[in-house]
């Protein structure tokens, strides 16, 4: 079901219905379980290609299962290896192409994340964290939850387990009015920013990708604007789906965790990766970074090491992380790249701790200069990093990089950090500015505000009619 | 375990950790008010705390803390 | 659940308030469209549509009527060259329209004619006379034509049109009308308000173009034609240009060629005129492209076989092919226009308002988009032979 389809709001609006009808908590989780199941129908065209899914569900709750009578390091580790082996297979990563594959074909969306859910509950049964008996139901509900089916968030199955089928948002008429002004905020996010950037980027990307007669400095400026744009469509279509999923959740009682926190006005690479895509950083921190970090300090703890074992951790956290994105070998390079930009960032922060100490290091990161340099650079290793995400086969890949050449990347990134910095520098200086003119202005009345939203809408039909080509969730890919 | 008993003694870890004789705790002391209270020495910290108290943290308690108060209060209920 | 109904309602409310604002003002600004009358679908840019397959899709419906019409169908150098004023002015006896779109093939002439067909009744039908302009650059496939990154691959201006508003759904077998053709009226006047913000979008579009750049588009005026002389270098750009967007190497489509014969035998068959025009090119072009002589043996193919219908016509225009006369390698410069459009005038006068309707074939059994759109079936002779 496309997120724009007509049928996904008559779909939406059976449901919260249908889930208001009564406050009886089995009658929800049925109403619940209900819209999932329907949800993921839509996908299918033929019930044999929900059964691979179906069966790496059924493995997964095995092994919690199992995990639940014997609490051992063994079954946890059988456990995530048969899960990672089954996940492999059906994803069909390119590294593994001699496994072989089933016969027809069938559903992956979602995959992904069902994987992360899995071995979260995997792990928290086998440390104690879970105790809960988790029902094969309730295991469907979390795991296939239609909100965060296609693309997350990633929740935890105690927060998911605290208000499953009970209103654990108290709905009075200002809630529902930020959901509703929240998922048409999602919409306008989607349907005009990022649909909007999509369409430029799929005419100015050609240019880049073929072989053309660009002086240096263009091509490095046409570099320059296809990996902004391509950065602008992701956020603003991942971050608009995020909008409209979680105010979806209010309405039907729940509080789905947040996935982005203004990643763009992150000071350090290191707080980008706190702000963007949070549930996915925070599931790979909690169960692939410290866990390693863990165990890497147990064997060499000398605390002169730290820095350098949090660097082999970054990369290998990241590089796992952009193996999951994709499954061709730039997927690799992105992880890698990202990985080596935590890691850069972590080396200078303990660089300039030792050589400034700590209060003088803290005073610099203070000063506008060095904030508005930190954003740029931030946001321009970022930006210049997702290459790997539009050009995922590696002999294109290549063919840009020697095309670009070392100089053609570094001016790049110098020219975006740059255009980047003195924009935020203005943009905040603006806000600022507004928000004083702002305390005088008029409260919104019920009529304004629902004026405003409606032509939201308006703006949004506008747009998507102008569009021809529905916008598609890129998320979902992943 | 007493709660003073558990303050006293994290905060002798903490010094210990972040190398700083006169780093003073209390409940709301979070990652931001201690230099050097980082994801990397988060994770030395924990292990030294598990060494001194003798327990150990599940991946979901140690990626939830979120101040002092926390730390002490799972301390507490585990030793 | 009482809050959520209510702030829905509310919305809703205030959505409608907009809507019926802005339908209002929609009607202020342009008045009816839907009143009837020949139109010259050409100056779309000037009304509510703004483009041209915009224009044809909801704006068709004023073709649905009993008057005796010449509807010119084809790509840009059809739009170009037949002025439809000056068509109109020496033609008494029919009401001319130019239904010419930019970048069509020959699918998607295929596709006008179905869209006019749509909105007709059978007796209706019987008046149409469709003017069909062709050269080689229409005869290219659907897959290969279409296909930059703003549409599904294959699919039309017409097609985009269709889905737009959600008048027809996509299904793998193509389009599909979810709004019976009958209430196309009444489905545009729900789309007003939406229609003037894109108007206004692009108004504003154009008034930023004209701040930053001096002119309105990047399009070039007709005065501007008239002057242009092209260079070598131009004439060898257009070749290369022309080579890269066939698709093939040294022929025109085969199967484009099929769709045309089948949309003239549907055409007669169903006891409406055609006339199809060979549309000149500047002799330079049509001397060095290596799509003409496929073209020629085509076009001979179609004259053979439709050539002593009487309801088909091909008029001659080969003698207009001097390259000072034309603005680039295919669209006829305004002077030229004038003596296109004379001469078709010329043509049509005689073929189509001296012909009296008794002489006129007389079949019909099978509707013609029925026909057209099953498509290899083909229709062995005509009753009328």
């Amino acid at each position: 079901m496309s997120l724009t389809s007509p049928l996904f709001f008559a779909f939406l609006a059976a449901v919260v219905i249908a889930f208001h009808i009564s406050e009886s908590v089995p009658y929800r989780r049925f109403v619940l379980g209900a819209a999932n199941a329907i949800f993921m129908a839509s996908y299918l065209s033929d019930v044999t290609q929900v059964l691979p899914l179906l069966a790496f569900l059924g493995l997964g709750y095995a092994s919690i299962y199992a995990l639940y009578r014997r609490q051992s390091p063994l079954v946890l580790t059988a456990g995530v290896v048969a899960i990672l082996c089954c996940y492999v297979f059906l994803k069909r990563f390119s590294f593994f192409e001699g496994l072989g594959q089933l016969p027809f074909p069938y559903l992956t969306i979602g995959l992904s994340y069902i994987l992360f859910r899995i071995l979260h509950m995997m792990v928290d049964v086998r440390s104690g964290d879970l105790t809960e008996r988790i029902g094969p139901l309730a295991f469907f509900r979390f795991t296939c939850n239609f909100l965060c089916f296609v693309s997350g968030p990633i929740q935890r199955y105690q927060d998911f387990s605290a208000m499953d089928g009970k209103a654990a948002v108290q709905i009075d008429a200002s809630v529902v009015y930020a959901a509703f002004s929240r998922i048409a905020t999602g919409y306008v996010k989607f349907v005009i920013i990022a649909a909007t950037a999509d369409y430029a980027f799929t005419f100015v990307s050609p240019h880049l990708l073929q072989p053309s007669g660009y002086s240096f400095l263009k091509l490095c400026a046409v570099y320059a604007t296809v990996a902004s744009l391509y950065t602008v469509y992701l956020y603003f279509n991942f971050s608009g789906y995020m909008d409209i999923v979680i105010g979806i959740g209010t309405l039907l009682g729940q509080t789905l965790p947040e996935n982005f926190d203004r990643p763009f006005s992150a000071r350090s690479f290191l707080e980008f990766w706190q702000r963007w895509h949070m549930t996915l950083s925070q599931w790979f921190k909690f169960y692939l970074f410290n866990p390693l970090l863990m165990v890497l300090m147990t064997w060499l703890p000398t605390p002169a090491l730290t820095s350098y074992l949090g660097v082999l951790a970054f990369f290998i956290t990241f590089g796992v992380m952009g193996i999951w994105h994709g499954t061709t070998a730039v997927f690799v390079i992105y992880g890698l790249l990202m990985g080596a930009g935590a890691s850069i960032n972590k080396l200078w922060q303990v660089a300039c701790t030792e050589r400034l100490g700590k209060k003088r290091y803290r005073a610099l990161t203070e000063s506008a200069a060095y904030i508005y340099s930190a954003r740029g650079l931030t946001v321009a290793y970022f930006v210049l990093a997702l290459t790997c995400l539009w050009v995922p086969e590696l002999p294109q890949f290549t063919a840009l990089l020697a095309r670009l050449g070392i100089a053609g990347v570094a001016t790049t990134f110098v020219v975006v950090a740059v255009a980047f910095g003195i924009a935020a520098l203005i943009l905040d200086v603006v806000q600022a500015r507004l928000r004083i003119l702002d305390l005088s202005g008029i409260k919104g009345g019920v009529i304004t505000r629902n004026l405003h939203l409606a032509g939201k809408m308006m703006a949004i039909v506008a747009v998507a009619t102008l569009l021809h080509k529905a916008p598609d969730f890129v998320y979902k890919a992943f | 375990m007493q709660k003073t008993e558990v303050y006293s003694k994290l905060t002798a870890v903490f010094q210990d950790v972040f190398d700083e004789d006169d780093l003073a705790l209390t409940p709301q002391t979070t990652a931001d008010d201690v230099d050097g209270w980082d994801s990397l020495s988060h994770i030395r910290l924990v292990l030294a705390v598990s060494k001194a108290f003798g327990v150990k943290f599940s991946a979901s308690e140690i990626g939830n803390l979120k101040n002092v108060g926390e730390f002490a209060d799972l301390i507490e209920k585990k030793a | 659940m009482k809050y959520i109904l209510r702030q829905s309602a509310l919305t809703l409310l205030s959505f409608a308030f907009l809507y019926v604002l802005l339908a209002g003002a929609s009607f202020l600004v342009f008045p009816d469209p839907s009143s009837a009358g020949p139109r010259d679908f050409q100056a779309a840019e000037r009304t509510l549509y703004m483009t041209v397959p915009k224009y044809v899709f909801l704006g068709r419906s004023v073709l649905a009527d009993p008057d005796r019409k010449i509807i010119l169908v084809g790509a840009s150098n059809t739009g170009v060259g037949f002025r439809q004023k000056l068509v109109q002015s020496k033609l008494g006896c029919a009401n001319v329209s130019n239904l010419a779109m930019g970048g069509a093939n020959i699918s998607e002439v295929k596709q006008v004619i179905n869209l006019v067909h749509e909105v007709q009744t059978d007796r209706e039908r019987q008046q149409n006379t469709f003017v069909i302009g062709i050269w080689f650059g229409m005869f290219v496939d659907s897959d290969v034509h279409f296909s930059d990154g703003d549409r599904h691959r294959g699919e039309t201006d017409v097609d985009i049109e269709r889905y737009r508003y959600g008048f027809y759904r996509r299904t793998p077998d193509g389009p599909v009308a979810v709004l019976p053709p009958q209430w196309l009226d009444a489905g545009v006047m729900a789309i007003r308000p939406f229609l003037l913000i894109e108007k206004v979008a692009r108004e504003a579009r154009a008034g930023v173009n004209l701040l930053l750049t001096g002119r309105v588009s990047a399009q070039r005026t007709d005065d501007e034609r008239e002057s242009v002389v092209m260079s070598d270098a131009d004439k060898q750009k257009a070749l290369a240009y022309w080579k890269e967007s066939m698709g093939r190497t040294n022929d025109i489509s085969p199967a484009q060629v099929d769709v045309l014969k089948q949309t003239i035998q549907a055409l007669l068959s169903s006891g409406e005129n055609v006339v199809l025009v060979d549309l000149p090119i500047p002799a330079w072009h049509r001397d060095a492209s290596p799509y003409e002589p496929s073209y020629r043996l085509a076009l001979k193919d179609l004259l053979r076989e439709f050539g002593d219908q009487p309801n088909f016509l091909s008029p001659n225009m080969a003698d207009l092919d001097n390259d000072v006369d034309y603005s680039d390698e295919v669209h006829a410069k305004r002077h030229l226009a004038d003596v296109w459009s004379i001469r078709l005038a010329n043509t049509l006068d005689s073929f189509v308002c001296r012909q009296k309707p008794d002489n006129a074939p007389r079949v019909t059994t099978l509707r013609s988009s029925e026909l057209m759109t099953n498509e290899p079936q083909r229709v062995s002779t005509v009753a009328g032979n």
